[in-house]
């Protein structure tokens, strides 16, 4: 089923959005259209163009537009697309690796600080980060694991684009 | 003897062209692993150039990529991919893809694949889409979308404004597909479970107008010889339940088109019952004309015309409009496309 989201569900993701840059969720929600497809309890966040939504609406597909996160029993999680998206609209939270630090990451492993070229100066221990390639492209999300600039695992990883070789079918 | 797609209404197919077996060709069909009939018929339609044919068969064509233009520029492509070991030579006939004349690994593992900057295809199956020819603001309908390489090609032909249509019958290939869509970053596309031949008058229900629309028909798929040896085995009977299929989608596509609107049509089978023949079906029967397709070479040579002498059967001169890729002459899987535009309402 195809819905709007809730004030409740936009609040959330805002919270969430917040924590890499405020001004993420006014500027998403300036160049998207937003909707949910799915049931309770487990919830897809599409973003899509205003006449692609308005489109599905209409014609009801299995899906449509661009996977942004989910929505798992209430809590909001941030997907790879979502993760890929925001990155090109802010450049706070982020930390780039080199190429030896993104295969490694790719692989689902975490990745040591000598890997690491540029780090946002702003995170701390236990803050969440955007990781780049190089060339500034998203590959996923980890959480800062201790000082950046430490030679041992400095970011733990919690998504990344691995998962379309790993899981992607 | 001239073939004539009457009586279509349910679309009835001709029987299998049958040439007769000679010795060399049950030996060889023996020796090779072929399935007799179906070695006859190729020996047949390839007659000048048999030996040629059959050796681009039997060998692997190279691999292709195609950037995707949502997510990154062709050359920076190039350069990074090239950076890894990886060489590249452009396409002649698509300034968006390449040939891979050496990989030093699985080009399906790179953080460039994985960010969506480009989609592992063989070449001639850019040709469908470069001739339908997408472009911004038009509405798209893919008939048979699994596994979404051509869709989201469509999608950066057409820069992200308008609507892509997607359909795709097997559910067990959805997952997959979508997977495909997002991480190409293609955010203006539908995607249906549903049958697309009987999705006319439920669009027109809608009020949906389609504007262009992609056939890329499931078949018995023996242009893929080169990448799998089991189509050797492929008897002939299998060309006439593909072609009934192939006519009930392209009878749907005809009837979801707008006048004016274009319909590329594509299989990658080599038989002329699931591509000539239906060409003459939908020139007679549903109301569509072929044009040009707009592509007439790959990789420094021409593209082959489609036939219209089959053995003692002669087709009309028009299907010479429709192209074919062949492995030995254009370093692709085979492959066949036309074009067409919807005349009458």
């Amino acid at each position: 089923m195809i819905a709007e989201l809730t004030g409740e569900e936009l609040s959330k993701m805002k919270a969430f959005l917040e924590r890499f840059d405020r001004k993420l969720f006014d500027e998403l929600l300036g160049k998207y259209s937003l909707a949910t497809i799915g049931e309770e309890g487990e919830k897809t966040i599409i973003v899509s163009g205003r006449e692609t939504a308005e489109l599905a609406k209409r014609l009801s597909p299995e899906t449509f537009g661009l996977p942004f996160g989910e929505f798992r029993f209430g809590d909001f999680y941030l997907g790879l697309e979502g993760l890929y998206l925001i990155g090109g609209m802010s450049d706070r939270k982020k930390v780039i690796l080199d190429e030896k630090g993104v295969q490694f990451f790719l692989y689902g492993r975490d990745v040591k600080g000598k890997h690491i070229n540029i780090y946002d100066e702003d995170l701390k221990t236990g803050d969440l980060t955007l990781v780049t390639t190089p060339y500034g492209e998203v590959i996923g999300l980890a959480t800062v694991a201790g000082k950046l600039e430490k030679l041992g695992t400095v970011i733990h990883k919690l998504l990344d684009r691995g998962w379309y070789l790993r899981e992607g079918g | 003897m001239s073939y004539d797609p009457s009586n279509t209404d349910p679309p009835v197919i001709p029987d299998v062209i049958r040439f007769p077996l000679t010795p060399g060709i049950r030996k060889y069909a023996w020796d090779h692993g072929y399935s007799e009939q179906l070695l006859a018929r190729h020996l047949n339609l390839f007659k000048s150039e048999y030996r040629e044919y059959l050796k681009g068969m039997e060998s692997r064509v190279p691999t292709y990529i195609r950037a995707n233009t949502l997510r990154c520029r062709p050359a920076e492509l190039r350069k990074r991919l090239e950076s890894k070991g990886f060489v590249l030579e452009p396409l002649d006939f698509c300034n968006h893809a390449f040939r891979l004349d050496k990989t030093p690994f699985t080009p399906g593992s790179t953080p460039e694949y994985l960010l969506g900057q480009y989609f592992v295809q063989d070449a001639a199956s850019l040709a469908p889409v470069l001739s339908l020819n997408p472009r911004p603001g038009e509405t798209v309908v893919d008939m048979c979308c699994a596994p979404g390489g051509k869709t989201s090609h469509v999608a950066q032909l057409m820069q992200r404004h308008g609507t892509i249509l997607a359909f795709e019958l097997e559910e067990k290939r959805m997952r997959s597909t979508a997977s495909n869509l997002a991480r190409c970053g293609v955010d203006n596309a539908l995607l249906f479970n549903r049958d697309a031949a009987l999705a006319a008058p439920w669009l027109a229900e809608n009020d949906v107008t389609v504007d262009k629309i992609l056939l890329d028909a499931p078949c018995s798929g023996e242009g893929v010889l080169p990448n799998d040896k089991a189509r050797r085995k492929g008897e002939v009977e299998e060309f006439v339940a593909c072609a009934t299929g192939q006519r009930r989608l392209l009878a749907a596509a005809a009837s979801m088109l707008r006048k004016g609107g274009e319909l590329v049509y594509s299989t990658c089978a080599i038989a002329p019952e699931e591509n000539e023949f239906n060409v003459v079906y939908a020139c007679e029967k549903l109301g569509l004309e072929i044009v040009e397709t707009g592509i007439d070479s790959a990789n420094g040579a021409p593209l082959t015309k489609g036939f219209t002498e089959i053995g003692a059967l002669k087709l009309p001169g028009y299907v010479s409009m429709a192209r074919r890729f062949l492995p030995h002459r254009n370093r692709t899987l085979g492959f066949f496309f036309a074009k067409f535009r919807k005349v009458v309402e």
